[in-house]
């Protein structure tokens, strides 16, 4: 694999804000103690997750980051402006007394980005920003990661973000999974909270996760309440609904509505370490895209996962072999996340039924085939996770061969990052006959490298005329204005075919990210975009077309 | 029993607050023993070398202000005397000398055990450490008499009281006490700390001495008193004698009793503590006695021991000096070549400060002399020295070293310094780093020659930015201003230094004071556009001003009347608009407080409005520009206004005041000379604004009465109210439509002759004794036009007529001035240049403004300095000390008159311009917090 900055010893990680990113990074966090042995690795968090991060594997430091403080201190205004900056002005401080060699920004706010330019860590996997306030990301597998989240882009990737992170910070050995550490006391707690709940089945323990982080990402109650009946009645299931204190208005009703001894409620009983070991006692996990979800991915226990509205199971997918993932096939799914809805159609692709019948399925042993009778492939593609070869998690369809309409492009865009990005080998595919070269969904592609071959010309231009001290300004003016010109049209074409977006964009994040101040540096690096962005779209072609 | 009937028990209670009062008590003796500690380890070993001689004039002034403290009280070998806050035992030797038992107790061990130290052993005195105000070790009714000199005068309340109260209880019936207080109107508290000179109200401490279980037998005036400044303030150093009587009450009963009377007023100084004084005293007795050494040496130790002794000691020093001091006059030194060219080039700087100095041609040395020191001539004036009379160089290095320590000194662009002296202090400012101009005024001429007589001061002068001889003209000084005095012309020359003072606070406060201002203007009226000058001209002014146009209202005002149509209905429906407004101004102020409301007249400001803003805090000023007999409505709305400024003298300003407005001032209107100017106009628009003879205003009574006489000139008349038949049909122009500001300039510049009649609604023509003067006057003058305007009182005094603008009384008058002037252009732009000049020198809103703030800070200072050091901008600068550009940043985000944001401060940081400052990339950090977390979090409790 490439990598930019093989040796690390003294690793910041920022990750800030939630505990699923912080999960998601275990993999990563493994990794580098793997590949660089002996570094130091310090986590910065906000303050409240800092606990949290003594369950997880592998950091030698946590440095909590009080944002509560800062937001209470900055809603005084007045004085309270003077207490947050004093604040800030410490926590620079101690991070610059760490003299950190590497730092891996997991969170893309453009206050970390800041915060990490004042602290002026020399080398950088993540966002970050320069002097002038401008954001700056060095590393292309970030770059892709910005690329891959933006909204238009995200149907076409199918990269899990675990491995996007793991690479921009240029780790390879992984441990293929994520990891918390579950504690003997933990265990023994959830074991007491098992023998009070009185349970009258026998049969398997299954844990509900119902909450989610949106409203429109959350499964109804009602459904809950189907599903969890069905398995209580047919499947002799004792249920656990796991669960934050303020989740209990959603599942207080479901175990309200279940009314069986065998359906209970954890909500408020246990904390995070002891949720993670409930949740390792539990055989399997039903749940939407949540932090729990990924708890038990870490705990080793099968989860059976919707993902709804703006949720994207390749994206953020459960991160181990072996999970179902449930994904809608609907017109307008996945959904962008700052979107409110007010009729989120997509859970209706799900039935209470199927959830449960995917769950005793599951339940028997790994799935590797689901009749499309049982899921309808038009309506909801069900998913089973794995790794591919070299190691990045992916998503195969169990009910259908050709899962929806984006499927090609995702192949085409993994093989094409794996390859571009990672220097991992593609293997040669078998042509698809005429009938693909004919297809017209890369209808723009040879526009754009057109761009990119004018643009490397424009560059030779621009060289010579830097060179050329004879040449006047106005004619290196009008080189530039041609330049820009063209990377306008770059852009502009990416907006028009939607699925080609992911290049330009990839090519304007490397044209934001110049380095340097020297004209010539400066040319070379913008002629290499033009090359990167030509190949690539060369190679996109032809593995779309499955050459 | 249950807990809650136990704290409901009297008893409970009484014995939770005894020992919460203890508790206090131990608290406060422990502070003040703290402050004593402290201040014994500052000082300087010579004051232990003083005690340490016995035969040293301290232990003789404990002797002399022992006999005065103690005189009338019966002593013998039987009796016990006690004295509390003895310190060293300056005082206790002379007392054992009549004692048989003294008891000497301080708070302090340290002072005890110097004391201890100083006095050797002595049978008859015994010293004991009071660890919590309490008298504890001395029998009830054991004692004969107690004193305090100096120690319970620098006391807070509640250990006053307590002392009082233990004084009372160990003291024998028929036993006396004698303290030495400070008594004074309006001086409370100075300086930091608990232990500072106080001076109690004297009613209120002769109630307390009742509460504590005394008679009062005599209060009188202590010697020394207070000379000098600190007598004008009211301050009194007295002797108190008291005898026990009744039971004491509670040290907080005493202690309240000691403080109803405190003012909140704060004295501008500190005061020297009773023992300083006496001893200042006991050592100009000495010097006057001849014994110069020895005044030195007491006045040395004053200087050592007494931390609360601001006086400049040395200055008393050298006056106490200058007694047997030999008189040098400058001729006899034979300086004429010196002052020669030392007035050659005063002559050439201050021409006037060398007119009064050049016209003294034989030097009084009555009034100045010199004499010499080692370190060069020291000038004195009327038995002062004005320099050191012993080491002038040494000590004026060491008083502007003094005076740069303070902050608002050294950062001044400008210093006035009151007093030449010998021009050594000045030679040192001149020199201080920093760049700054040095003032100095110095009130005596003689004293001033002299110095100019006494050495070659040619460089002092050269650098000096102005001299003046008496009063300076401090408004002629531009940026901030700090004012130093000599302490030896503090003394001198208290007649100066006062209004001086004034004057700078008030052009202080123009620099120094960062108020929020808003400018109300009226719905409608000829107000408007005043209150649109006034408002430029505060922004001009560097002040933090904002203008309230509520003209945008005025159509629904109008659209009531078509509502409603009974007069009843309409003014209530016209109340309550205005009450609309007003609710709605006072939300305004509330998200966007301000300290200084300037209402024009007519602005929709009501009674209940007005004092709510006050109730805020902020200062009312109105800016009645409006006839005070025609508009009557201050009757009822003058009270509510803390100043009130208006176009007329005399009789208004009276009535206004008897109307029960804070202050009520003359000011006139004023032209805006950025608005008010002479315009290159078009042939066109000469032809289309211009006339021979013009005139702009509403057609009043008096107008159409006088102009329609006029018909027969090309005469053009401009604005609304104007009938349309004959005569005016030909004269009034488009319709009698109002005239913008901007055009009526044009109008201005492009007529020949302007008529500017003041309005009348009652008299024909021009009303006699006519006073005040309209805006139109100095607008006309401002914009370099020739007018004919009607006499007014009060015009006199703006212009002077015939040279900067032309008259008339009477309608022939008026004719046979426009005769005259018709045909002489040359003469009319001759009046109207000199117009113009005075106009722009005199009557601008920018002076105008200045006047009214000066007013207005002079007399608000304090209010508003503390209003502005309690804003959150004040407390950001004062926490981001450390933060040199935060705080920078703050202090420029406060000049702009934003309010105390982060967006305030972020609002000019701008990504992309180069590179930012670390502090900008941290503000920036905390905005993008702001922004992502904070406000989408506040928007979801909004949602709810």
């Amino acid at each position: 694999m490439k990598r930019r900055y093989p040796n690390k010893k003294k690793v910041l990680l920022v990750n800030i804000t939630r505990l699923g990113d912080m999960l998601q990074a275990t993999p990563t966090i493994a990794g580098l103690k793997q590949e660089n042995p002996g570094c130091h690795i310090t986590v910065l968090v906000e303050k409240q997750f800092v606990d949290v991060c003594h369950v997880i594997p592998n950091i030698d430091e946590v440095i909590g980051l009080d944002l509560g403080f800062v937001c209470r201190s900055l809603d005084r205004e007045g004085d309270g402006i003077v207490d947050a900056f004093e604040y800030l002005h410490e926590i620079v401080e101690r991070l610059r007394a760490e003299k950190f060699d590497y730092c891996l920004n997991m969170s893309s706010s453009a206050y970390t980005a800041l915060l990490l330019n004042l602290v002026g860590i020399e080398r950088n996997g993540g966002w970050t920003s320069d002097d002038q306030g401008y954001r700056v990301i060095e590393s292309q597998w970030a770059q892709l990661f910005a690329t891959s989240v933006f909204h238009q882009n995200r149907q076409y990737n199918s990269l899990n973000l675990v491995d996007v992170f793991r690479c921009s910070a240029d780790v390879e050995a992984h441990p293929h999974k994520l990891l918390i550490n579950v504690s003997p006391e933990a265990a023994s707690h959830c074991d007491e909270l098992l023998k009070g709940a009185k349970f009258t089945n026998t049969g398997p323990l299954i844990a509900v996760q119902a909450g989610a982080s949106q409203a429109k990402r959350q499964w109804s109650p009602a459904r809950f309440v189907e599903m969890i009946k069905i398995l209580v009645r047919d499947h002799n299931a004792r249920v656990v609904l796991t669960g934050a204190p303020k989740e209990a208005a959603i599942v207080d009703p479901i175990v309200a509505g279940c009314a069986s001894p065998n359906v209970v409620s954890m909500v408020g009983k246990t904390t995070v370490p002891q949720l993670a070991a409930m949740l390792a006692k539990a055989e399997i996990l039903i749940t939407g895209d949540t932090g729990p979800m990924h708890m038990a991915v870490a705990v080793g226990t099968p989860v059976v996962s919707m993902f709804l509205a703006s949720a994207y199971g390749f994206e953020t997918g459960p991160y181990s072999e072996g999970n179902l993932v449930l994904q809608p096939v609907i017109g307008c799914g996945p959904c962008n996340p700052n979107k409110p809805c007010s009729r989120p159609d997509c859970h209706d692709s799900i039935s209470p039924e199927l959830m449960a019948h995917l769950t005793v399925l599951r339940l028997a042993g790994d799935l590797r085939e689901v009749s499309p009778s049982v899921a309808d492939p038009r309506r909801v593609v069900v998913y089973r996770s794995t790794f591919d070869e070299h190691g990045f998690c992916d998503l195969v369809p169990l009910n259908t061969a050709e899962p929806d309409a984006m499927n090609r492009y995702r192949r085409a865009y993994r093989k094409l990052w794996l390859e571009d990005l990672g220097g991992f080998p593609v293997p040669a595919q078998k042509a698809q006959g005429k009938l693909a070269v004919v297809d017209d969904g890369l209808r723009g592609i040879g526009e754009i490298a057109a761009c990119a071959k004018a643009g490397q010309e424009l560059i030779g231009r621009l060289e010579a005329c830097i060179r050329d001290v004879t040449v006047p300004a106005a004619v290196l003016g009008e080189v530039s204005q041609r330049l820009t010109a063209i990377d306008n049209q770059i852009e502009g074409l990416g907006f028009q075919f939607g699925p080609l977006e992911s290049l330009s964009r990839m090519f304007i994040f490397a044209k934001e990210n110049l380095k340097g101040t020297d004209p010539l540096a400066l040319a070379s690096q913008m002629n290499r975009a033009y090359q990167d962005l030509e190949r690539r779209c060369e190679r996109f072609a032809s593995y779309y077309r499955g050459e | 029993m249950r807990g809650g009937c136990w704290a409901s028990s009297p008893l409970w209670r009484g014995l939770r607050e005894t020992e919460q009062s203890m508790s206090n008590l131990l608290k406060l003796a422990e502070q003040i023993r703290h402050e004593i500690d402290r201040e014994l380890a500052s000082r300087l070993p010579q004051a232990d070398e003083a005690l340490a001689n016995h035969d040293s004039p301290v232990w003789q002034s404990g002797e002399r202000d022992f006999l005065a403290v103690s005189a009338g009280v019966p002593t013998g070998d039987s009796r016990t005397a006690v004295e509390i806050g003895c310190r060293h035992g300056r005082m206790l030797r002379a007392a054992a000398r009549r004692f048989g038992r003294v008891v000497g107790v301080d708070l302090s061990e340290r002072a005890v055990n110097r004391a201890r130290q100083a006095l050797g052993a002595d049978a008859r005195v015994e010293l004991m450490v009071s660890s919590d105000l309490g008298l504890a070790p001395i029998a009830d009714g054991s004692a004969d008499f107690v004193w305090s000199f100096s120690a319970i005068s620098t006391m807070p309340p509640l250990a006053v009281a307590a002392l009082l109260r233990e004084s009372r209880r160990i003291l024998k019936a028929g036993g006396t006490m004698r303290l030495r207080m400070l008594f004074g109107r309006d001086v409370e508290v100075f300086g930091e700390g608990i232990m500072h000179p106080r001076a109690y109200r004297r009613d209120a401490f002769e109630r307390a001495a009742r509460l504590a279980g005394f008679e009062v037998i005599d209060v009188s005036a202590a010697l020394p008193t207070v000379a000098g400044p600190l007598a004008s303030r009211g301050v009194e150093a007295m002797a108190i004698s008291l005898q026990p009587t009744v039971p004491a009450a509670s040290a907080e009963a005493i202690a309240d009793a000691l403080s109803a009377g405190a003012s909140g007023a704060r004295a501008a100084a500190a005061l020297p503590d009773i023992e300083a004084l006496a001893t200042i005293d006991f050592a100009a007795s000495l010097a006057d006695q001849g014994e110069r050494e020895r005044a030195r040496e007491v006045l040395q130790y004053v200087e050592l021991c007494c931390r609360t002794a601001t006086i400049d000691i040395r200055d008393i020093l050298e006056r106490v000096v200058a007694r047997t001091a030999p008189k040098v006059s400058a001729e006899s030194r034979g300086a004429s070549p010196v002052l020669e060219s030392n007035l050659r080039i005063l002559k050439e700087r201050f021409p006037e400060a060398h007119q009064r100095v050049a016209a003294l041609r034989d030097v009084d040395t009555s009034s100045a002399h010199v004499t010499e020191t080692s370190q060069g001539p020291a000038v004195w004036r009327e038995g002062s020295c004005l320099d050191h009379a012993e080491k002038p160089r040494q000590a004026a290095a060491a008083w502007v070293a003094r005076a740069l320590q303070d902050r608002r000194v050294s950062e001044a662009a400008n210093i006035v310094v009151l007093g030449f002296g010998g021009g050594y202090h000045l030679e040192e400012l001149q020199a201080a780093p920093g760049t700054r101009r040095v003032w100095c005024c110095e009130p005596s001429a003689p004293a001033l020659r002299a110095a100019l007589a006494s050495r070659d001061l040619t460089g002092c002068l050269q650098k000096l930015s102005g001299l003046s001889i008496g009063e300076p003209d401090v408004a002629s000084i531009e940026g901030g201003i700090e004012l130093l005095v000599r302490p030896q012309n503090a003394l001198l020359d208290s007649g100066i230094v006062q209004p001086l003072r004034t004057k700078l606070v008030s052009r202080r406060g123009l620099s120094l004071l960062h108020p929020r201002i808003a400018v109300l203007g009226p719905l409608q009226g000829g107000t408007i556009p005043t209150g649109h000058y006034t408002q430029a001209a505060l922004q001009r002014f560097g002040q933090h001003s904002r203008g309230i146009d509520m003209s945008g209202f005025n159509k629904g005002y109008e659209l009531l009347d078509e509502l409603a149509r009974s007069e009843r209905g309409r003014a209530v429906a016209r109340n309550s608009y205005v009450e609309m407004l007003t609710a709605t101004m006072l939300q305004n102020f509330e998200e966007k407080p301000i300290d200084v409301l300037i209402c024009m007249a007519q602005a929709p400001a009501s009674a209940k409005f007005l004092d709510e803003m006050r109730r805020r805090g902020v200062v009312t000023v109105l800016w009645f520009v409006e006839d005070y007999l025609r508009f009557t409505y201050w009757r009822d709305m003058a009270r509510h206004y803390d100043f009130v400024f208006t176009i007329q003298k005399d009789g208004c300003l009276e009535a206004i005041k008897a109307a029960g407005a804070g202050e009520v001032h003359y000011l006139p209107t004023a032209c805006d000379p950025f608005l008010h100017r002479p315009l290159e106009l078009s042939a066109e628009e000469r032809e289309a604004w211009g006339s021979q003879i013009s005139f702009v205003g509403a057609g009043y009574h008096n107008r159409q009465q006088m102009f329609a006489s006029l018909g027969h000139y090309p005469f053009k008349i401009w604005g609304s109210e104007w009938p349309t038949c004959k005569p005016f049909d030909a004269m009034v122009q488009e319709n009698a439509r109002r005239i913008s500001p901007e055009e009526y300039v044009k109008i201005f510049n492009a007529s020949d002759i302007n008529l500017n009649l003041h309005s009348s609604t009652e008299r024909d023509g021009v009303e006699p004794n006519g006073d005040f003067v309209n805006p139109r006057t100095f607008e006309l003058a401002s914009c370099g036009a020739f007018q004919l305007v009607d006499e007014r009182t009060l015009l006199g005094e703006c212009f002077e007529a015939g040279k900067e603008i032309v008259t008339f009384s009477s309608l022939p008058d008026l004719v046979e001035k426009i005769e005259h002037y018709k045909s002489r252009p040359e003469e009319r732009a001759a009046i109207a240049a000199a117009g113009r000049a005075r106009a722009l020198r005199d009557h601008s809103y920018d002076r105008r403004i200045e006047q009214m703030l000066s007013i207005i800070y002079a007399s608000k200072f304090q209010h508003l300095a503390a209003r502005e050091s309690e804003s959150p901008w004040a407390k950001m600068i004062e926490r981001s000390g450390s933060q040199e550009e935060l705080r920078g940043r703050c202090e420029k985000a406060r000049a702009r008159g934003e309010q105390p944001t982060l967006d305030a401060l972020v609002s000019d940081v701008v990504t992309g311009n180069g590179k930012l400052t670390e502090t900008e990339q941290k503000l920036m950090f905390l905005f993008h917090v702001k922004k992502h977390i904070l406000r989408p979090a506040l928007g979801k409790t909004e949602e709810k």
